[in-house]
């Protein structure tokens, strides 16, 4: 009982009214501490409704889709959207990928995708970033009057990653980069379905990573509203909202109930230490 | 000292205040276990690495049960037994608030095992060993996809080793290799992963029921992912032979599914003769003469 009473005090509204809740998060089997709370314009794991992602997004326009790619095999996941966008003062095409899956305990991180198609990633995973999005809208209706701004302005948190082909003598000779984030499904802070969201493009062996980004952070911050709205982040557990509305008085109720049924275990074990035979 | 009492008697002392203190139990193991329970389901019907999951957590329950009616007599059990308990919902805790499902899901066979403590001391701790050992082989862990990949790297490293032995052409990559124009792919399923669960599951089963010494008990149970290994590459080349001999089809056919079966049917004889081999010998009282 005292476990059940703990877990309810550390867990937020939305654990426990609602059905589930979708966060954006950089890390894929435990909450990140940049998870961002959202809630997504469409389904995605429907590949009809994946299909409304536009084909042009701010000066992005898509130049080819596929039906087919190599990480859905891998991820064992049939569910994708993989379309290719130009930019008109970029050469190189950025692919942008889609992929849900409920087989959540064996999603291969991004970085264990990539060395499974054979590239080599650096030790740490990839590095965090901020994406900027400028086009983001609030989720919640706007509360006093409709002049409130509608508009997000903030940042997601992704992860760049730089992925290699090293060939026989040491030599990089293909490197792609990537900026992706992770849409998670989560009922009682436990994920039930994962949605792999990745811009890649390819860039010449000796190009450092951080060239690219300018570029995928432009493009993921023009995806991401299309995708999803934010919902209000400052969400307190129950302890936290009960102290903060109702401050110290707060605390009497809150130790009782985690106190009592502990007091009663002690005192029952201490009784039959006491008493062996009660 | 708080005083265990056997199983039947418990029942037959059973009150109503016991009856509404373990429905209340219940209803809060279903608010808390729900999603972990949900997320476990979930990877042993979809995770290729835990398709095992629902026989193993059968096979653990069925030894709990007929472990349990075996036992006979009660045992004082000190106070310090009930510690595990708090222990294990600290995993459960710490799981919840750091979102991980893996901490939350394991909590079970911990909770499992604290409740066992609590209720009849090291004894009955020692009795559902076995069967706790065989529950965790079924219950995913964070490193399971890496263990996976490396044993995929491991069978498809083998089996290009064999190959080239025998002077077979071929070229290979990290999870796969090509002979002429047919390309071999070493996946999740072919990893030796499963069978290894699964045999080493059998081998507890065995070691549970058939009376063996420890130690011999622990080379039954350790040879078990050996011979599921070593056996999946063969039948990995096995599957490549019918495809250079008869085609991809074939390879991709009947063999591919038969030839698991066949394969995990070998393994368990293999383990099924280690342990019957192993087997303690009766000593008995020779007759008068």
């Amino acid at each position: 009982m005292t476990l059940v009473i703990v877990s309810v005090l550390l867990s937020t509204p939305s654990m426990l009214f609602a059905k589930s809740v979708a966060m954006v998060d950089t890390e894929l089997r435990e909450s990140g501490p940049d998870a961002v709370r959202v809630l997504t314009r469409f389904d995605l794991g429907s590949q009809e409704q994946l299909d409304r992602i536009p084909t042009r997004m701010g000066s992005w326009t898509m130049t080819q889709e596929r039906d087919w790619d190599r990480v859905a095999d891998i991820l064992n996941t049939n569910v994708l959207l993989s379309r290719d966008y130009r930019h008109p003062a970029l050469f190189q095409t950025v692919n942008l990928l889609v992929i849900e899956s409920t087989n959540v305990s064996s999603f291969h991180p991004a970085p264990v995708c990539y060395q499974a198609q054979g590239w080599t990633v650096p030790a740490g995973g990839g590095s965090k970033v901020a994406v900027p999005v400028t086009n983001g809208t609030w989720a919640q209706q706007p509360w006093l009057s409709d002049a409130e701004p509608r508009a997000f302005a903030g940042n997601v948190s992704a992860k760049l990653l730089e992925a290699t082909k090293i060939g026989p003598d040491g030599a990089v000779t293909e490197k792609r980069v990537a900026l992706y984030v992770y849409l998670k499904e989560e009922d009682w802070r436990v994920t039930r379905s994962v949605t792999w969201l990745r811009v890649e493009i390819a860039l010449p062996p000796s190009s450092p990573p951080e060239e690219a980004l300018p570029i995928l952070a432009d493009l993921l911050g023009e995806a991401v509203p299309h995708l999803f709205q934010f919902e209000e982040q400052d969400e307190l557990t129950i302890a936290q909202f009960a102290l903060a509305r109702y401050g110290a008085a707060a605390s009497v109720p809150i130790i009782a109930a985690v106190g009592a049924p502990v007091a009663y275990i002690a005192r029952t074990i201490w009784s039959a230490r006491k008493d062996p035979l009660s | 000292m708080l005083v265990d009492s056997h199983p039947k008697t418990f029942l037959r002392t059973l009150r109503v205040q016991h009856i509404v203190l373990a429905a209340a139990a219940a209803a809060a193991l279903l608010l808390l276990y729900r999603a972990p329970s949900l997320w476990l389901w979930n990877a042993w019907r979809t995770d290729p690495y835990y398709e095992h999951g629902v026989l193993v957590a059968a096979l653990a329950l069925g030894l709990t049960i007929w472990r349990l009616r075996k036992s006979t007599g009660s045992t004082a059990v000190p106070a310090w037994c009930a510690l595990g308990i708090p222990f294990a919902a600290g995993v459960y805790l710490y799981g919840l608030r750091t979102g991980s499902a893996h901490l939350m899901v394991w909590s079970i066979p911990l909770l499992a095992a604290a409740v066992a403590l609590a209720t009849g001391g090291v004894p009955r701790l020692r009795l559902l060993t076995a069967p706790l050992l065989l529950l965790a082989l079924a219950i995913p862990t964070p490193w399971t996809l890496e263990l996976g990949l490396a044993l995929q790297r491991l069978a498809t490293g083998a089996s290009v080793a064999a190959l080239g032995a025998v002077g077979v052409p071929l070229e290979s990559s990290v999870y796969g290799f090509s002979v002429g124009d047919l390309a071999f792919e070493v996946t999740a399923a072919c990893s030796g992963f499963q069978s290894a669960i699964s045999l080493l599951a059998v081998a507890a089963v065995v070691v549970a029921v058939v009376p063996t010494p420890p130690r011999r008990a622990a080379l039954v149970l350790g040879a078990a992912v050996p011979v599921a290994l070593a056996l999946n590459v063969a039948r990995i080349l096995a599957v490549v032979g019918v495809g250079l001999g008869w085609g991809t089809a074939a390879a991709e056919g009947f063999f591919h599914g038969g030839s698991s079966a066949i394969l995990f049917l070998a393994e368990t004889l293999v383990v099924l003769a280690l342990a019957g081999l192993l087997k303690r010998p009766n000593r008995g009282v020779a007759a008068p003469a």
